[in-house]
């Protein structure tokens, strides 16, 4: 029980602070290291997932970092990209979904530990400080830790839109919540601030989850002794990080979650070598 | 600009109200049933199943509760926000947030059939 506690505390802490819903932690944890069945784990996974991003909401609610209207909007191809990928799940090998997986999260991850530096955030956020005065729709404004206002303008929502949708399809054939790929797209290929993209990304992977989690509910692979342990810890690890996020620099986020990226694809590659995992 | 602005927050108190008590309502039925289950010794661990509760013990109906509240929490904050913005004439993010409430109606449809 402590154990199932301990690795809700590590993987809402991680997702909290990085815009990811703690899934990557979890379903390792549960199949590899406590030995439950695959289903039990993505099920307690996407709760978790529900949980983190609850939790990191209220929180990042007060600080202005999560983009609602941004958030809602890119939920739309995400959603249907999530339903699209468990109906595909049932035809198309994991393995290999999870091993293309593991070589496109490597790639992210190097671009995102090598691109986005202090500079580039910095320049971004002077950018959109003189940006035009008539605000898009999409706007997001929050105060940085210097109580500095930083205003944005999403750009290329089509490009977004799209990844989001791969982000949703990778979610319901996996499982997770996507916000590894949703954090890097909003940050890089929408000029959003990696702090703005994770706390929206949070947002997100809870509405996300849903879709899933309803498939696991009605097929009764959701395990109360297994994911309420879990889902406690996760509230107590998300809480925890979120409040420790706005005092963190955006080059520590963006290193975290480069860091994470890497671990999602060693994960991914394993499991796509071992398929029994799967099966 | 200020009237976004007061938008914008009263969005925020939205997401926010509904998170804590979703939160709050889930932690407590799933820490109380957990509680009793350790302190019942209750052996019993299926599935969850929202729709047969009294068929479980106590312990477990508790957790299954707190975990059907803590998955609904999202949905509620689309529907919340949803209602917000055709209150207030945001007619496009109206539709938006109806678009993600009937596409996740549309997953419940094709599950149960």
């Amino acid at each position: 029980m402590a154990l199932l506690v301990g690795t809700g505390v590590v993987a809402g802490g991680l997702g909290a602070l990085v815009g990811i819903g703690g899934g990557i932690v979890v379903v390792p944890v549960l199949v590899v290291g406590l030995g439950y069945d695959i289903r039990t784990a993505v099920a307690t996974s996407l709760i978790a997932v529900v949980a983190t991003s609850a939790a990191a909401g209220i929180a990042y609610a007060d600080s202005g970092l999560t983009n609602i209207r941004l958030g809602l909007a890119l939920e739309v191809p995400t959603t249907i990209g999530g339903i699209a990928g468990g109906l595909v799940a049932v035809s198309v090998a994991p393995s290999a979904i999870a091993g293309l997986f593991s070589m496109v999260m490597v790639v992210v991850s190097v671009l995102m530990w090598r691109h986005l530096d202090t500079h580039d955030l910095l320049s971004h956020d002077a950018n959109s400080m003189s940006s035009p005065i008539r605000p898009s729709l999409l706007r997001g404004t929050y105060f940085d830790r210097t109580s500095r206002s930083v205003a944005y303008d999403p750009q290329r929502l089509g490009l977004g839109a799209s990844i989001s949708a791969i982000a949703g399809m990778l979610s319901g054939l996996l499982g997770v919540g996507g916000g590894f790929i949703k954090v890097p797209a909003m940050a890089m290929g929408m000029g959003v601030p990696v702090k703005a993209a994770a706390a929206t990304s949070n947002f997100m992977v809870g509405i996300t989850a849903i879709a899933s989690l309803v498939i696991y509910f009605a097929r009764g692979y959701v395990q109360p002794i297994v994911a309420v342990p879990v889902s406690i810890g996760i509230v107590l690890g998300a809480l925890a990080a979120s409040h420790a996020t706005p005092r963190l620099s955006a080059v520590r986020v963006q290193r975290l979650l480069a860091l994470i990226l890497l671990l999602v694809a060693i994960q991914m590659a394993l499991e796509a070598l071992g398929g029994e995992v799967y099966e | 600009m200020n009237d976004r602005r007061s938008h914008e927050h009263m969005e925020r108190i939205i997401v926010k109200t509904i998170y804590t008590y979703g939160l709050v309502l889930s932690m407590t039925s799933m820490t109380a049933g957990l509680l009793l289950k350790f302190i019942t010794h209750d052996p019993s661990s299926g599935p969850a199943d929202l729709v047969h509760l009294g068929a479980g013990s106590i312990p477990d109906a508790l957790m299954v509760v707190g975990i059907g509240i803590l998955a609904a929490t999202p949905l509620v904050n689309v529907v919340a926000l949803m209602q917000h913005w055709a209150r207030h004439r945001n007619l496009r993010m109206a539709a938006v947030a109806a678009t993600v409430t009937l596409t996740l109606a549309v997953a419940v449809i094709l599950e149960r059939s």
